[in-house]
């Protein structure tokens, strides 16, 4: 298919039969048929394989350094809030090295689709453990296998009463598409958790793995934030779908209280009188 | 709509008229004030007008009643569309430099009055002829007119001058009657002298050349009428001054009041954090810049919010004073813990107020806690104290109760009046003879005006069009984030406190990227982990401006004291090799013009500019001459993107022009990652090593339009000192009344222009000032081949106290010479 939202002429890094292909198949594919405009869409990314989707969209892309997306998200939505704003990467970079970010980004309600490549193990950097690695997974730095507690992103996401919260896995391509989706037209902060296999690295969460460890939420209530903690909670099998999608107030509704000024800052200028009245005020405070 | 189509609407030949203002086009066809797209003769319609209704009689109601057809699309006069054009707007010309002179002191007014007073003259003696045709009239006429008609011609060659500085020739009804009619009234004037030089005896004359001769003197004064009439009715539009221009002038400013000996009384006051030191401090400040006196105050606190002992130093001057002073006049003890924290700074000639466990040989050994109880209570320790203070020092009482209504609440004025009362009274009672008080100076007209190097900064951010900041609180730059997050009520300022100091600066990149103008603020640790971020704004080449108020360090270090000490840190933070902007602003005027000057060259060069004060800047207060908010650009340089936009094209200056997403037709793409023009990741070794160049000859650009530093006298051994240190040294230099020494202040840090430090070379000594104790500066200096022949550091939390800089000063010039 001929996609307009796929950049031409890039050399993509990944490696052969990476499941990275196959997300950004999926969400230029969204995109296209979400009839967005290109140049109202921005997606920041941070350092990793999974990062460099953006660089393979065409679309405008703010490519920061690792861990730092969801902030330099944060100040594209300050200084703009019509912008639609896509961070991506994966899970080294999101739930590590950005963890800090992480939890700030869902406190705000940032209104931003936060999408997380998490294939369990860092590939960039030839084969770790990554916060979301399962116990036992054996690298050539963990050699005893992994002995932290996986990080579960849904669970902290939901504990932080994140706005919509997801999970899907790539190769299930229609349902991960209906997520996206579902995801764009949200107002708010809404995380995508999606599986994605590392087939170079990673020999243990492989794509017959995911297909057996995870199944699709059925019969289950998006607006239920108890029994979404409860299904996040529950691990192999991974459940998939959106577990909980509840719209609040989003960050620049709060930052920018009436709707006048949530004008983009790039149309306004101060008022020089005012400044001149204020700095009668301030300097002058005895008169 | 664009400014080109507006300009199609100017009312002319069937066309409406259109004028835009503030980004809305109205339609002013109708108007009776617009007949045939001109106004008052002095605007036409299908432009902006938006600045120059702020020279009109009227305000923009006038626009209600008119139809609005549409928005001016903004940016779009600021838009260069062409890399000729964008290089116009980078580089002032020489042409352009002289426009601005020109444009500044205006000279067309003055040589046109002239002319019109000899016109006349010289009509007013032909009459006299006509009546008694005397010699003495007919050569006083024909004089006058002949350098009537001379001085017209100069007055016209500025009056062209004038019409193509202000109005680019534009063709507007007065400009044109005015060029007509001093043609006219030139070529009589050349036909009135030809016939005067052929016949010298004309006047005397009645024929048809004599009447003519005398009919053209007469003529040319209803027509010197007209010229002046339309003269004075145009606008002639102040030009604002370009940046490097208000920092010069502004210095020209403070140049004055240096080496003017000043007369200070200097009062400090010492107290638990807590106990109201600061509602004195403030009472104080206020009641003598009421009184019309320069005003300097400082303090020194604990990191702690209640207890330890603080002190506040005020100083009261009849000239602007910017220093502290380690032995005060005057030491105020509220309570005894104090007494012992300040013993040191108790000089032979300081007088003591309050302390019963020390004896000093000026003081008042009372408890103020226990006189303040006998005579009102406890609780008004500080209004007592500063009644006191005026009585000890024979001021007027008035001038104290006024600034106090102001200051209190109502309720509380009624008791606090009381306690000032009790405390004048009280020291009139004592007989106590103090140092004599300076006599306020003499008044100008203007009100004394003071000012924290917090809010300083503040307003100069906010006039270079700070619209964002994203903080991590940290003393002592917090200052700034709140203010203006208090100011974000009456200004579009989007403010958000970050998670961390790493969030806080990445936030400022997304800002910046996307058409915002960020400012994080933060102290030394803080600033360390921007480091990172700030490798990540020179690599995209986004703008980003830090406001970093250093604090002495290591780690932790001395939280609420000063130093200089994160100069190193700044010159050197981030990985890779990027260009940047060091400012350091010396005083409170400095610290507002830098930061209009740091958002505007951060825009202009895309290149992260950090802004260094200190504690000690950004805490005290100091006097301030009036500011002309007007006087600051207010340039923008994003452009609309086109479909094939590149981020990173190659250019001459290095400087690429600068999209933002959803402005335009194109893509805006950066990355941290190496990249190519379009802003995509590359590993071309060729590609690799034209951006390098590129990013490089930014820092060239940069050094070319470096301010240069202040110098201050002429002698040849060189004060050098950068920053904060500004207001010592030149209070130190003009105690010493020595015309060898020579004041050079640096505030454009990093990168030095080579040009600027040849006047150091001239010299025959240097030596350098610094807080800090590793010099840092000076190595900056010997980076740039100067020469330093010794340097004075200090590094004890303090700031450079005039009184003890002076004897450093004078000792190492001793030592050299
Ligand atoms: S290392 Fe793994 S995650 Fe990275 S590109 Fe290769 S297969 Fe994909």
């Amino acid at each position: 298919m001929n996609n307009t939202f796929i950049r031409p002429e890039t050399d993509k890094a990944w490696c052969p039969g990476c499941g990275n292909f196959g997300i950004l198949n999926l969400v230029s594919e969204v995109l296209e048929e979400l009839e967005l405009g290109k140049q109202n869409l921005v997606f920041v990314s941070g350092i990793g394989q999974a990062s460099k989707t953006p660089h393979y969209l065409d679309v405008n892309m703010y490519n920061g350094l690792h861990g730092r997306a969801l902030p330099v998200a944060t100040g594209i939505k300050m200084a703009n809030p019509e912008l639609i704003v896509v961070a991506e990467g994966g899970d080294g970079d999101m739930y590590g090295e950005g963890g800090n970010h992480f939890l700030n980004a869902v406190r705000r309600n940032l209104n931003i689709v936060h999408i997380v490549h998490n294939n369990m193990v860092y590939g960039l950097t030839k084969g770790q453990a990554s916060p979301t690695s399962q116990r036992e997974f054996k690298t050539k730095v963990q050699v005893n296998g992994v002995s932290n507690e996986p990080f579960n992103p849904l669970s902290v996401a939901l504990s932080l009463n994140a706005s919509f919260v997801a999970r899907a896995y790539m190769q299930n391509k229609e349902h991960t598409k209906e997520i996206l989706k579902a995801a764009f037209l949200h107002q708010g902060y809404a995380l995508i958790d999606i599986f994605q296999p590392c087939v170079v690295f990673n020999p243990v969460n492989t794509y017959k793995w995911f297909s057996e460890n995870s199944y699709i939420l059925e019969e289950h209530d998006t607006a239920n934030i108890m029994s979404a903690m409860e299904k996040a909670m529950q691990t192999h099998p991974f459940a998939l779908g959106i577990f909980y999608q509840q719209e609040r107030k989003t960050f620049e509704e709060s930052l920018w209280k009436s709707e006048e000024t949530s004008n983009p800052l790039y149309t306004q200028k101060h008022d020089i009188k005012e400044m001149q009245k204020q700095f009668d005020k301030y300097t002058l405070s005895y008169l | 709509m664009t400014l080109e189509e507006l300009s199609h609407y100017n009312g002319r030949d069937g066309n409406p008229a259109y004028v835009a203002y503030k980004g809305v086009v109205y339609d002013l066809s109708q108007s009776d004030m617009w007949k045939n797209g001109e106004h008052q003769g002095e605007h036409v319609a299908g432009v902006d007008l938006s600045e120059a209704l702020q020279h009109a009689p009227h305000g923009e109601d006038v626009f209600k009643g008119f139809k609005e057809v549409g928005k001016l699309e903004m940016h779009e006069k600021k838009i260069p569309m062409s890399r000729q054009e964008l290089k116009l707007k980078y580089t002032i010309t020489s042409k352009e430099k002289w426009r601005r002179w020109y444009q500044i002191y205006h000279p067309h007014p003055v040589t046109a009055h002239f002319p019109i007073v000899l016109h006349f003259f010289a009509a007013g003696m032909d009459i006299a002829f006509i009546f008694s045709p005397l010699e003495k009239f007919e050569q006083g006429t024909y004089y006058a007119f002949l350098f009537a008609t001379l001085f017209g011609l100069i007055a016209m060659i500025s009056g062209i001058l004038s019409w193509w500085v202000n109005y680019n020739f534009n063709v507007i009804r007065p400009l044109v009657i005015k060029l007509y009619t001093s043609i006219f009234t030139l070529l009589l004037g050349i036909i009135g002298i030809v016939l005067h030089v052929l016949n010298p005896m004309i006047a005397y004359n009645s024929d048809a050349l004599a009447l003519f001769y005398h009919f053209s003197i007469l003529i040319t004064v209803p027509s010197v009428i007209v010229l002046g009439y339309y003269g004075g009715r145009l606008t002639w539009w102040r030009q604002t001054k370009s940046d490097t221009e208000i920092a010069n002038h502004l210095h020209q400013e403070s140049v004055e009041s240096k080496f003017l000996l000043h007369n200070d009384f200097t009062i400090m006051i010492g107290g638990s954090a807590g106990s109201g030191i600061k509602t004195i401090e403030t009472l104080l400040s206020d009641v003598f810049a009421s009184m019309g006196y320069y005003v300097f105050s400082t303090k020194e606190y604990m990191s702690r919010v209640r207890g330890g002992s603080n002190t506040v130093q005020i100083r009261v001057s009849d000239t602007m004073i910017k220093a502290p002073k380690w032995k005060p006049d005057l030491f105020l003890a509220l309570d005894e813990l104090s007494v012992s924290h300040v013993k040191d700074r108790i000089g032979v000639d300081t007088f003591v107020i309050g302390g019963q466990n020390e004896k000093f040989s000026n003081h008042l050994q009372i408890s103020l806690q226990e006189e303040a109880k006998k005579h009102v209570t406890k609780q008004f320790i500080n209004t007592f104290a500063a009644g006191m203070l005026f009585g000890l020092l024979k001021l007027p009482l008035e001038a104290l109760e006024n600034s106090l209504k102001k200051h209190f609440n109502e309720k509380d004025h009624e008791a606090n009046l009381e306690a000032i009362r009790q405390g004048h009274m009280y020291a009139q009672s004592q007989n106590i003879e103090l140092k004599k008080f300076p006599a306020p100076p003499k008044k100008s007209g203007e009100p004394m005006r003071y000012i924290d190097g917090t809010t300083a900064a503040g307003f100069g951010f906010l006039v270079g069009g700070c619209n964002s900041v994203t903080s991590y609180p940290m003393s002592p730059s917090t200052g700034v984030l709140n203010f203006l997050a208090g100011l974000s009520k009456d200004f579009e300022i989007a403010i958000e406190q970050a998670e961390d100091e790493i969030a806080a600066f990445n936030m400022v990149l997304g800002v910046w990227y996307a058409g915002g103008r960020g400012l994080t603020t933060t102290s030394g640790g803080g600033f360390a982990l921007m480091s990172e971020g700030l490798s990540l704004c020179g690599m995209t080449e986004t703008p980003a401006v830090v406001y970093l108020a250093q604090r002495p360090g290591p780690a932790t270090g001395l939280p609420t004291r000063t130093e200089q000490g994160d100069l190193n840190l700044a010159l050197y933070a981030g990985h890779g090799e990027f260009p940047r902007l060091i400012l350091a602003p010396g005083d409170a005027l400095e610290a507002l013009e830098l930061g209009h000057l740091a958002f505007e060259i951060a825009d202009r060069f895309q290149v992260p500019v950090l802004y260094l004060s200190d504690q000690y800047l950004a805490d005290s207060v100091q006097s301030i001459l009036k500011v002309d908010f007007e006087l600051f650009s207010q340039k923008r340089y994003i452009v609309k993107s086109q479909a094939d936009y590149l981020r990173y094209k190659i250019t001459q200056s290095g400087i690429s022009e600068r999209a933002i997403p959803g402005y335009g037709e194109g893509l805006v793409c950066c990355d941290s990652d190496e990249h190519d023009e379009r802003g995509q990741i590359t590993e071309s070794y060729k590609v690799r090593e034209s951006m390098v160049d590129k990013r490089k000859r930014k820092l060239e650009q940069l050094r070319n339009v470096a301010i240069a530093p202040e110098i201050i006298g002429d002698g040849n051994i060189a004060i050098v000192g950068w920053g904060s240190t500004k207001g010592a040294i030149s209070e130190v230099l003009s105690q010493l009344d020595d015309s060898r020494l020579t004041q050079v202040h640096f505030s454009w840090i990093y990168p030095l222009n080579k040009g600027h430090l040849s006047k150091l070379s001239d010299m025959d000594f240097i030596i350098v000032v610094e807080n800090n104790s590793n010099a840092q500066f000076t190595d900056l200096l010997k980076l740039s081949d100067v020469k330093v022949d010794a340097t004075i550091l200090q590094s004890n939390g303090f700031p450079f106290f005039s009184d003890i800089l002076v004897d450093k000063i004078a000792q190492k010039v001793k030592e050299l010479s």
